[in-house]
């Protein structure tokens, strides 16, 4: 008989093999999972290695971990947020806590140590351009000069993951998927989606460098 | 031009040795001490989240894997879980309230990997909806319960294959049948399990 996706999605399983992505019926998706349950019975597999926890708990110290950002950007805007977030949320040149606008609420998420400052523009362009877009490695994001003023953002889109771009006269910034921007200072504008604001990227004035903390 | 303000208010003293410009800006000098998450509740320092994490990683991961199947998966769905739920934690909770939140946010990022890999909606969660026990005797029974159930056949195949991991050929050689059967034979055994697991 010829292997349907699910028997070669249920060898995966018994060769603890990740199952290869595909469409399965509701039906064929219960089995697989009754498949999954059984297969946690056998001895082997009723613990992570030491090897993983050693190494996740060495990730979880690091910003923006690295090996499961696919979940991140394939899930919910938020979430998408929440993987740069690993460097973001800080108040070192953030005027957004100095303001008293309600929306100006970053998310409460976390800031782990780790990563480096990478020098991404110069006060000299930022005169001319007052909003800079750069990427790093693994981030890319805005540096905006404003009243007197620099701080840095995730240039990602908290919908569905975009790359934003700055509107031709710098009044803000706009995402190239859907009808949405947002503010220099990050928060949405009005529009079709509620949405997070920008996570914050901390970043720093060095000489006339401006250097971003990211990896 | 005047000059950016680099520290304004709330900055606090451990990291604003950090943004000090200084002649070799690369790497910061991060002590376990600094490591810390601005939460709602508070703040929860890093000897909190490591002890956290410590307590709960291997009763996260073995709920993942009873729903993934496989070491991959289950690491990356774990990893993902305490990524995203570690930062939201606050001092405070309990070890109880912290394994809810755990679970409950692997509930979300497996409906995710579920949805993402197979195109399959939110699955009804089969197993009994409870934290993974500490002697995990009763999900193990339910198991049991799960294969009492089954004709002999069904019962052996899936017992050689799942429980004691042996290959389509040693199990079609201790069955004395084909390949070929074996593998219709540990299909509907899996499809009658299904039909059996407790919603």
């Amino acid at each position: 008989m010829t292997e349907t996706r699910l028997q070669r999605a249920i060898e995966a399983l018994l060769s603890d093999k990740r199952p290869r992505r595909g469409r399965l019926t509701e039906d064929e998706a219960r089995t697989l999972r009754a498949a999954a349950q059984l297969r946690a019975e056998h001895p082997a597999n009723s613990a992570p290695t030491p090897e993983f926890v050693d190494d996740l708990a060495r990730r979880l110290r690091q910003p923006a971990a690295a090996t499961s950002r696919r979940y991140f950007l394939r899930g919910a805007g938020l979430a998408a947020a929440a993987a740069v977030v690993g460097v973001a949320g800080d108040r070192i040149v953030n005027t957004l806590q100095e303001n008293d606008h309600p929306t100006t609420k970053k998310q409460d998420l976390v800031l782990w140590n780790g990563g480096k400052w990478m020098a991404v523009t110069t006060l000299t362009a930022l005169q001319t351009t007052p909003v800079v877009r750069f990427t790093t490695g693994s981030i890319t994001g805005f540096v905006i000069h404003r009243n007197g003023e620099v701080m840095a953002m995730s240039a990602v889109c908290t919908h569905q993951g975009c790359i934003l771009t700055a509107a031709g006269d710098f009044s803000r910034l706009d995402c190239p998927c859907h009808n949405q921007s947002f503010s220099l200072d990050g928060n949405p504008l009005p529009g079709d989606y509620t949405l997070a604001p920008l996570p914050n990227l901390k970043s720093r004035v060095n000489g006339d460098s401006v250097e971003v903390f990211v990896v | 031009m005047p000059r950016p303000r680099l520290f304004p208010r709330g900055v606090t003293p451990s990291r604003s040795k950090q943004v000090v410009p200084d002649a070799s800006p690369v790497v910061s000098d991060a002590s376990p001490k600094e490591m810390f998450q601005v939460v709602p509740g508070g703040i929860l320092p890093v000897e909190d989240w490591e002890a956290v994490y410590r307590d709960h990683v291997v009763p996260v991961y073995r709920f993942v894997y009873a729903r993934v199947g496989n070491r991959p998966d289950a690491e990356d769905v774990t990893s993902v879980v305490f990524e995203r739920a570690l930062p939201r934690l606050r001092t405070g909770a309990t070890v109880g309230q912290l394994r809810s939140y755990l679970i409950a946010t692997a509930k979300t990022v497996l409906a995710d990997h579920w949805r993402d890999r197979f195109g399959v909606g939110e699955l009804p969660d089969e197993i009994p909806n409870r934290p993974p026990q500490e002697s995990d005797d009763a999900h193990q029974s339910d198991v049991e319960r799960i294969l009492e159930g089954l004709s002999a056949n069904y019962r052996e195949v899936l017992e050689l294959r799942f429980l004691r991991g042996y290959s389509l050929k040693e199990t079609a050689l201790k069955m004395g049948t084909t390949i070929g059967n074996v593998k219709v034979m540990q299909l509907r055994a899996l499809r009658r399990a299904a039909q059996a697991f407790p919603l």
